[in-house]
């Protein structure tokens, strides 16, 4: 369980310098979705379930939607 | 004169509003270190005293219900600037959405996603989860409409206005049900005490499961509110 | 004395943990989008539910079992749709050109449905 811990804190930290280092706005959001799904696992790790639902559900749910939908808005306003 | 009797009012009201918030204050307890302050209290004295199975919703909707209340409020001022600023005047301009499949598959999935997040809000006091979390759910499925279908079919549906009935229905259930603690507790969103029943059942835990109903309303419109005005004007016929 | 609901929970786990291994090597090797989606739509469909049934065998409880087989088969819905609504993006988008493949049956079927509906 602890080498599980150690490795997802890892994975956490990769997916939070890649979702800095890109250039793109769109791999930048998926790797935000990434983020916030395996901080959903370390809480549920810690069995703090109503956090992990929270997170789950705003993090890697409708965080995504909206950030989505605010960049097409934005490439629309640039090619047009 | 009528300038004048809005000034004397505004100061009546903040003057009055200054006694409460003092006498609250008197109220509140003193500090006594984290090992015997009230975290420990509640993990002690949480269940005999709410009847709440799930001790985090135990605090937000009954010992902090007060601080549940200025978060919701705070969602309201999030979807009345996003309305402000991205008029919902504007007739939407839809796609067609995604193929056949996805849309029929949606189709079969869309009524179980509402019954979880019914499930997730009225469960709240005896499993993980509670009325924000069921009511985020709630919104994904205007999302899923909006997206799949094309946000025309999610105007068909679940127009704008249905959406600000249904949060305004979850504030007044909040509302309403602080200001029946003054009455019949004596303190504003004290948990009523005729509501209770055994513990572990559906109906029990006092008023919180009303509270997560009307927490779950608000949050499920308001964030469908917010999607919808953003995405209204964006898809445009693809393909 | 390993009883038989344990081997068969073993080995559908073990399988399951193949294909993802096989998904992995899929993603890595494979050329293009096409292909890539092709592999990656396994590690889901295949071995997210192989593991599902194998948990459900594991625990042998009627109500977590159940649970768990019902989040298997909203893999087994999910999944597919997924990919199948990726790919058709990533066909609209022009992420992968339609002139690199000697067989493209979807722009005939994209043409025939514009001929239908003009």
């Amino acid at each position: 369980m602890q080498i599980l811990e150690f490795l997802l804190l890892i994975f956490l930290v990769l997916a939070a310098v890649m979702a800095v280092r890109f250039d793109e706005e769109l791999i930048s959001i998926i790797f935000l979705s990434i983020f916030s799904l395996i901080l959903t696992s370390l809480y549920m790790l810690h069995k703090a379930a109503d956090v992990a639902l929270a997170e789950a559900v705003i993090g890697a749910g409708l965080n995504t939607a909206i950030f989505m939908s605010a960049i097409s808005q934005i490439r629309h306003g640039d090619s047009d | 004169m009528h300038k004048n009797f809005k000034n004397i009012t505004a100061v009546v009201v903040f003057i009055l509003m200054g006694i409460a918030f003092y006498e609250n204050f008197q109220l509140m307890p003193a500090y006594k270190g984290l090992g015997e302050g009230v975290s420990d209290y509640i993990i002690r004295s949480g269940l005999s005293e709410t009847g709440s199975l799930n001790l985090i919703t135990a605090v937000l909707y009954d010992y902090r219900a007060f601080d549940s209340l200025g978060e919701s409020t705070v969602i309201f001022g999030a979807v009345s600037g996003i309305v402000l600023i991205l008029s919902r005047k504007m007739l939407p301009v839809s796609s067609r959405g995604l193929s056949f499949i996805v849309k029929r598959t949606l189709g079969i999935i869309t009524p179980f996603i509402a019954l979880f997040s019914i499930y997730v809000i009225t469960h709240g006091h005896l499993t993980p989860g509670g009325g924000f979390q069921g009511g985020v759910i709630f919104a994904a499925i205007s999302i899923i409409f909006s997206i799949v279908y094309g946000s025309a079919f999610d105007y068909r549906r679940y127009s704008p206005q249905m959406k600000t009935a249904f949060e305004t229905v979850g504030a007044l259930t909040f509302l309403g049900l602080g200001i029946a603690g003054i009455f019949m507790e004596g303190y504003f969103l004290h948990n009523l005490g005729f509501l209770t029943a055994e513990t572990g059942t559906l109906i029990s835990a006092g008023s919180i499961p009303y509270i997560n109903m009307g927490v779950g309303l608000k949050v499920g419109a308001g964030l469908a509110i917010i999607f919808y005005s953003m995405i209204q004007k964006t898809f445009k016929e693809e393909i | 004395m390993m009883s038989l609901r344990l081997v068969i929970s073993y080995f559908l786990m073990f399988t399951g943990a193949f294909f993802a291994l096989v998904t992995v090597l899929g993603l890595l090797r494979f050329p293009d989008v096409y292909t890539r989606i092709h592999a990656g739509a396994v590690v889901l469909t295949i071995s997210g539910v192989l593991i599902t049934l194998g948990t459900a065998i594991y625990v042998w409880e009627f109500f977590l079992s159940a649970k768990v087989v019902l989040i298997g088969i909203f893999f087994l819905f999910s999944n597919p749709m997924a990919t199948h609504a990726i790919a058709r993006a990533s066909y609209s988008r022009h992420i992968a050109l339609p002139e690199e493949y000697e067989i493209d049956a979807y722009s005939e079927y994209l043409r025939r449905d514009e001929n239908a509906n003009t």
